[in-house]
């Protein structure tokens, strides 16, 4: 008769550490009995899992093989670097989207999601590098980090604050509403389109206007608790 | 060959919603074992369960499909009595219910059945095992088992009552209200492989009535408390502010037969959730205790429990629901189960009550066990029942941390209790 040092139950000879807190049964002086199992040894008899770091490791290598023929045959057609830069940017940033944060046990999203925006960022500016586009730093750079900013400050405060998810969105969507003027602004300012604002009003408006719902909702208890009941799932 | 006409049998009021919420990874399966004294003969075995089934037809059966409904259909002949595998309850494909919706196996001493809910509940499942090892014993032993305390005559023919439907029969005017509160889930990391953990606890049945006397309740309702007691603790840990924290319900399912003098072998029982709301406040042991046997005292009677039988019958005889073709009413009656059907409790806690066997048995016969199958969101489950001087009490879990089975064991020897644990660990 063997008991847990831990939990104080009794375990049965069967038992070599307690099934409660996995306590090693042990006694100095007494040698345990064998007992029977109550169910056959287990056998594992389940199929062979994939080994996740061997996929992602194919993963890699397949992105490897279009980036290397890409810049073999470019250089060996044009003698430098000429379209291959745009597909090998293109590889690298669905790596850094898709395939990254798979690396890891549990990505953190934060962090993720603003590498997901640098990497775009770089990526364009690449093109506006080679091109000599000048629109860059007047118009990408602002745009990526402008959406960059709402995005990750909401993924932000739904990680850490867990709770009024109702303000967030809604101060997303408001957000959003401004970005879109501001969008239109960097438009004409960089391409030289028109003086005065004309389509971004109307997203303006309707996100202001979700937005604004959202935070009503998540203000007025009543409210919130009326619709939950008819929109429950 | 005699070519006698299969009968077949509707699917009764509480089984419609089974084979409707079956997942690929998942039915609704229970399983009864009786451990003998002696290893078994697989050779004696399948004998006994090709004379037991056919005392049995309404578990001898094989669900199929219809355009409306799905149906039982009567199986031709036994299947085949397999070995027992390393965790009790392992998945039972759907293709496997088509052709037989129960299965019977053996492992050194014991005799285990496992049963797809659609066929029957705990205590008709329980008289078909103690039957099984009646015959089983009258064979291996050439000794007459008396047919009493649950062993039916294998040569009789079965009554029209053992196959009703008895949800019909007692339907009453007045339905109840099934609207209930959401309950604290538990959770946990699951087991890749589907393995799952059975750990049983062993207590003497007197100690554990003593104790439960002396709070003034059943030993149900004694076990429901601690394992109500267990959850809070669980969810104080796991969410340390009230504010946020959900009730902690218990699902009891409740025998009918006796209430309603049913002689039923299908399902015949319905459910109450007992339980407190920690949002209100910190709850004592006794005040739980308390708590459980004020609700089962209100809701376990006849007058109740036939409001919820008019309210699940009523359901059923819905014509909308009725006309319409099985592939939609199994989508919503799908959607239903998964919107609602698991949330409104933590766990299931199913007591059998005390198993009894005729005296010629008794030396033949160390223990009985009853497993739940883990239900399909919610990862623990527990069935009890007491043979002898014995309470087993079964946990199981498909999820990898003991902490409820650590909660529940530990309090119940913090009460004063003394528990022998025994489990499928590997």
């Amino acid at each position: 008769m063997s008991y847990c040092v831990k939990c104080g139950v009794e375990l049965a000879d069967s038992e070599p550490k307690c099934p409660l807190c996995g306590t090693v049964v042990y006694h100095p002086d007494i040698k345990r009995p064998e007992g029977k199992t109550p169910y056959p040894h287990y056998q594992n008899n389940s199929q062979e899992t994939i080994n996740q770091s061997g996929v992602l490791f194919v993963l890699s290598v397949i992105c490897l093989i279009p980036i290397a023929l890409s810049l073999l045959s470019d250089i060996s057609i044009n003698g430098s670097i000429n379209w291959a830069g745009y597909a090998v940017g293109a590889i690298m940033l669905i790596y850094v989207i898709v395939i990254l944060p798979i690396w890891f046990k549990r990505p953190n999203p934060v962090i993720f999601s603003s590498a997901d925006f640098a990497a775009v960022a770089l990526y364009l500016f690449y093109i506006d590098f080679v091109t000599n586009g000048s629109w860059f730093f007047s118009f990408a750079l602002p745009t990526v980090g402008g959406i960059a900013l709402i995005v990750v400050t909401v993924i932000t405060l739904m990680r850490y604050v867990k709770r009024g998810y109702l303000y967030m969105f809604g101060g997303g969507l408001i957000a959003s509403g401004f970005f879109v003027v501001l969008l239109e602004s960097l438009i004409n300012y960089t391409f030289h389109i028109r003086d005065k604002l004309v389509w971004s009003i109307y997203p303006l408006v309707a996100f202001f206007l979700i937005g604004a719902s959202l935070i009503v909702i998540a203000i007025c208890k009543p409210l919130k608790e009326s619709l939950h009941r008819k929109f429950f799932i | 060959m005699k070519n006698h006409k299969l009968r077949w049998l509707r699917l009764d009021n509480a089984a419609k919603i089974y084979p409707a919420a079956k997942r690929r990874k998942w039915n609704n399966v229970f399983r009864l074992s009786a451990t003998l004294t002696e290893s078994i003969d697989p050779f004696i075995l399948q004998s006994a369960l090709n004379v037991t089934i056919k005392r049995f037809p309404s578990i001898a059966m094989r669900l199929r499909r219809g355009v409306f409904w799905y149906y039982l259909e009567e199986i031709r002949k036994a299947p085949s009595v397999k070995k027992d595998t390393y965790y009790p309850l392992v998945q039972m494909p759907f293709e496997d219910i088509r052709k037989c919706a129960f299965r019977v196996l053996y492992y050194e001493n014991r005799i285990a059945v496992e049963f797809f809910h659609v066929l029957t509940d705990g205590n008709g499942g329980i008289i078909f095992l103690k039957t099984l090892v009646a015959e089983y014993l009258s064979q291996r032993h050439n000794i007459t088992i008396s047919n009493t305390n649950g062993v039916f005559d294998r040569t009789a023919e079965p009554t029209a009552s053992e196959l009703e439907d008895s949800f019909l029969k007692y339907e009453g005017h007045v339905s109840a209200s099934r609207q209930e509160s959401t309950a604290y889930r538990l959770k946990g990391t699951p087991e890749k492989d589907d393995f799952s953990h059975l750990t049983t606890g062993i207590m003497d049945v007197n100690e554990a009535l003593q104790m439960a006397k002396s709070y003034k309740v059943s030993l149900t309702e004694f076990i429901t408390a601690v394992m109500i007691a267990s959850i809070i603790e669980i969810q104080n840990e796991k969410v340390p502010n009230r504010k946020h924290q959900k009730p902690v319900k218990v699902l009891i399912p409740v025998n009918l037969r006796k209430m309603f003098e049913s002689t039923s072998l299908r399902n015949f029982v319905l459910y109450i959730t007992p339980g407190i709301n920690p949002k209100m406040g910190q709850y004592c042991f006794e005040e739980i205790v308390k708590m459980v046997h004020h609700k089962m005292g209100i809701e376990v009677n006849d007058k109740h429990m036939a409001s919820l039988i008019t309210a699940n019958v009523k359901a059923e005889k819905t014509l909308i629901l009725k006309i319409m073709p099985l592939f939609i009413k199994n989508f919503a009656m799908k959607t239903a189960f998964d919107m609602i059907g698991e949330k409104k409790s933590c766990i299931t806690l199913s007591n059998l009550g005390a198993v009894k066997v005729p005296e010629e048995m008794s030396p033949f016969v160390e223990r009985f066990d009853f497993v739940l199958g883990i239900q399909a969101t919610s990862p623990n489950n527990c069935g009890m029942l007491s043979f002898g001087d014995k309470l087993y009490i079964n946990l199981i879990r498909n999820i990898k941390e003991p902490t409820l089975e650590y909660k529940f064991f530990t309090y119940i020897k913090n009460l004063g209790l003394n528990v022998k644990i025994e489990s499928n660990q590997r």
